[in-house]
């Protein structure tokens, strides 16, 4: 037990002494969580709108008023031909064109008339979000033009759970998270380890009677409480800077957190034992976990969306359940009785890693 | 009585090189064991096996009545290694290296003091320094008392001394005699003859198989011709009094170290000048500003009459360089090799093939041609590296620990490549570990402690110093000053 305390204080002074990479790993979390929580955002704002009416009317008039009160909606022009749209969308100084009818307040209570909405889908996320917006603003201010002589129509009031104001930055704490849990615990762990292998002191332990899985295990601990930290950083910044509630229980947060930085490091173990080199290490790591966990964990791109290979692969992403789980219990407040499967799932896969990381473990060296 | 060691038939292979082949021999308590042979002769391999981190293919050893594949566990618990490679963690002290080894040990620095006091208390000013910042001795004697403070009845040491300059070596040396006298076992591989002498008994490895045990005398007596060949003749054709390099009050000051503190000399052309020094002398600093790579603090030197103050990128077209750190590339064949570096010296495109033909027919390697540069026995690389370092005809060549790892034999071939080029007029400036090297050079400078302590050929400074040969000399002017630099 003394000696497993030796390894651990060694490992400290290994980390702390080397000023640079602490303060990386300690500042990077606030940095992304901010950055993810200010500059970088999915919502759609100022839409450049342009309008085509042939004949300007006061219905026209109306429902055009209804979408410049409108903080989303910014109208650049009143146009009066086809060409000039194709026009505008050429510059590309406009996100979305409305185009009203021949005739429209005439043609109002007919059934077959229809406004045409048009939208630049060089960015398509975008374009579904601003034709929607305006889709439903066109339907409530048409409806009221109708008035109560028409027929009723069908308006539907949608509510928006857990996040009403659809704010990206619910959707992004989660995936910070699991990728900055994920970096500490597999990559900074199995470098360390590998580190030691190429500067010769792995023979010398080897050739110790310490326990060679006491070495490796001594390895993982700074790290742990690295992450802890870590973890801490990011949900306190969260909760008090971008204002994301905890809506679930926080223990119950803290718990399946935990597990996937137990699941990390027994990966960066795992790493560890199949290189023999630092940049290896850091490749593997970098581009079996990081880019899957951005790509494929739900972090950026919805899994529901992908094809389902795609789908199939993100199954096998530790971090997709993860910040499946943290979404649920963060966001939507849902009870931890109700997780298990994705709990089961996250302790199977440390399970069997831990697993093939024993077996794989030697004694002596290649 | 039972050898305490005992080898028998013992091969290993890794996937295409025969590293040990039928090993055999056995090494008695309180014996001091050297191993020699040239890199990559086995050497470390044998090391590996018998501290049981390699399995062998093929035959069996017992460290003192227990087997090496069976008890690894309590083998593990009675011996001491020091691996070939610097093995202490450089950013902990030296104190926290020693404290981390003992508690891995199942001791203590208290309950084991008695065992190191020698050699710790030589480190012990130092104890809050951490180990990467300790001169190449220091590091040594650090890594065996952590290698020694669990008491073990055998120390394995790989090549502990390469790299380390002759005083720190003889200090080392002296250290395995009074641990020897406290009846420990000790294996030692060692690629100084001087060294090998010190053993008991000596094996003598090469290409993995055993070619000879016996007494040191015996050995070298035997092996003769590789391990002390004839010292080389030289026609000196001292022919010029031009100047090559002119060093006048050169200061290289790092805070407020001075590395380089106010040296001054002058080396003539095509002189064979060697520049002596112990680890962390001076040697490697003041090198860098000759070929223009650092700055000087103050001072001025002009090297093949370009300042390398203000003309640093002049300096470099016209030298060459060559270290033991920077040879060629590994995976790039031999004569891809010599194109590239040819190339980028500036030797015009035409010109290349008939230099490259000219140059690998001068060393012997134009089978080769088409050899990865990593499948070469590293004294053939060595050679290699330095006939590109001078393909394109420089005046002045700088050669930093050129033949580190090699047998006498190698060496004297190398050396004599570079007798070659200094008959073709190259003026050579080197620097050396091998104090029978020094011998070779034309002029010797000794640098301690940042300063040039002595200048002169070396038959007039062994007649100053009355002594036998350079090592002598050496070990005078380096003795006291030493503990201060580090």
């Amino acid at each position: 037990m003394k000696q497993f305390f030796a390894f651990i204080k060694k490992e400290f002074y290994h980390i702390l002494r080397d000023t640079r990479t602490i303060m990386i790993l300690l500042i990077m979390p606030i940095i992304q969580i901010i950055l993810f929580g200010f500059a970088i955002s999915t919502e759609v704002k100022n839409i450049r709108t342009l309008i085509l009416a042939p004949n300007y009317d006061i219905a026209v008039q109306q429902i055009v008023d209804r979408l410049e009160a409108n903080e989303y909606f910014q109208i650049i022009q009143i146009v009066h031909s086809p060409e000039e749209i194709q026009q505008a969308f050429r510059k590309g100084n406009v996100d979305l064109a409305i185009v009203f009818p021949q005739q429209y307040s005439n043609r109002i209570y007919n059934e077959e008339q229809h406004i045409q909405i048009i939208a630049d889908a060089s960015e398509p996320n975008s374009a579904v979000i601003r034709s929607n917006y305006a889709q439903s603003i066109l339907a409530q201010a048409e409806a009221q033009l109708k008035g109560s002589g028409s027929l009723p129509t069908v308006i539907p009031n949608i509510q928006l759970l857990y996040n009403p104001q659809m704010k990206s930055v619910y959707n992004f704490v989660p995936g910070v998270m699991g990728l900055i849990l994920m970096l500490i615990c597999a990559i900074m762990t199995s470098i360390s380890i590998v580190r030691e292998k190429e500067t010769g002191t792995m023979e010398i332990l080897l050739v110790s009677p310490a326990r060679p899985l006491s070495v490796i295990l001594s390895k993982a601990v700074p790290y742990f409480l690295l992450s802890i930290i870590n973890l801490t950083t990011i949900l306190l910044l969260s909760r008090f800077v971008l204002h994301v509630p905890i809506a679930g229980n926080l223990l119950g947060l803290l718990a399946v957190s935990l597990l996937f930085i137990l699941v990390s490091l027994t990966l960066g173990l795992l790493i560890s034992c199949v290189t023999e080199k630092q940049v290896v290490a850091l490749l593997i790591s970098g581009m079996l976990l990081m880019i899957p966990t951005i790509l494929l964990s739900g972090m950026i791109f919805t899994i529901e969306s992908m094809p389902p290979v795609l789908q199939f692969l993100s199954n096998l992403i530790p971090a997709r359940w993860y910040i499946e789980l943290v979404r649920k219990i963060m966001i939507e407040g849902v009870p931890l009785s109700l997780l298990y499967p994705e709990i089961g799932i996250l302790s199977g896969m440390g399970c069997v890693f831990m697993l093939i990381t024993y077996r794989l473990f030697k004694n002596r060296l290649n | 009585m039972k050898p305490l060691i005992e080898v028998s038939h013992i091969s290993k292979r890794y996937q295409h090189i025969q590293a040990l082949e039928d090993v055999s021999f056995s090494v008695n308590q309180g014996e001091l064991f050297g191993i020699i042979g040239p890199d990559g002769s086995g050497k470390s391999t044998l090391f590996r096996i018998l501290t049981t981190l390699l399995l062998p293919d093929q035959g069996q050893a017992h460290l003192n009545g227990l087997d090496m594949i069976k008890d690894f566990r309590k083998i593990r618990k009675c011996i001491g290694y020091m691996p070939g490679k610097f093995s202490l963690y450089p950013d902990l002290s030296v104190e926290e290296n020693l404290d981390f080894f003992a508690t891995v040990f199942q001791t203590s620095i208290e309950r084991n003091y008695e065992q190191i006091k020698d050699i710790y208390s030589q480190l012990e000013p130092f104890r809050k320094r951490r180990a990467g910042a300790l001169s190449g001795g220091m590091k040594q004697k650090l890594a065996l008392c952590c290698a020694l403070i669990h008491q073990p009845i055998v120390l394995f040491l790989d090549e502990p001394t390469t790299g380390v300059d002759p005083v720190s070596r003889k200090e080392f040396w002296n250290i395995l005699h009074r641990l020897k006298s406290q009846h420990v076992t000790i294996l030692v591989s060692t690629p100084f003859m001087d060294e090998a002498r010190q053993c008991d008994r000596i094996a003598f490895i090469q290409e993995g198989r055993i070619k000879g045990i016996d007494t040191p005398d015996v050995i070298l007596q035997q092996f003769h011709d590789i391990l002390c060949p004839p010292a080389l003749q030289r026609n000196r054709r001292m022919d010029t009094e031009t100047t090559i390099i002119q060093v006048k009050d050169l200061v290289k000051q790092f805070g407020n170290f001075k590395a380089v503190d106010h040296i001054s000399f002058e080396v003539k052309r095509g002189e064979i000048f060697g520049f002596l020094g112990a680890n962390g002398a001076g040697k490697t600093t003041a090198m860098r500003m000759l070929c223009g790579l650092s700055k000087p603090t103050s001072g001025k030197a002009f090297v093949a009459g370009y300042d390398v103050n203000t003309q640093a990128e002049d300096v470099k077209k016209h030298i060459g360089y060559m270290s033991q750190k920077f040879s060629l590339y590994e995976d790039l064949k031999v004569w891809e090799n010599v194109r590239l570096f040819a190339g980028i010296y500036g030797v015009p495109a035409s010109e290349i093939p008939i230099r490259t033909d000219k140059m690998l027919q001068r060393i012997g390697l134009n089978n080769e041609r088409e050899t990865l540069v990593r499948e070469l026995p590293l004294g053939w690389k060595q050679r290699l590296a330095f006939s590109v370092s001078i393909i394109h005809e420089p005046e002045l060549v700088f050669l930093d620990e050129p033949t580190g790892g090699v047998d006498p034999a190698t060496r004297r071939q190398f050396w004599e490549l570079i007798y070659q080029a200094a008959e073709r007029g190259i003026t050579i400036f080197v620097t050396t570990h091998y104090m029978d090297e020094a011998e070779y050079c034309d002029r010797i400078s000794m640098m301690v402690n940042g300063k040039i302590k002595a200048i002169d050929t070396p038959e007039r400074l062994k007649q100053q110093y009355q002594a036998q040969n350079m090592d002598e000399v050496f070990q005078q002017l380096a003795r006291g000053a030493i503990r201060k630099s580090d």
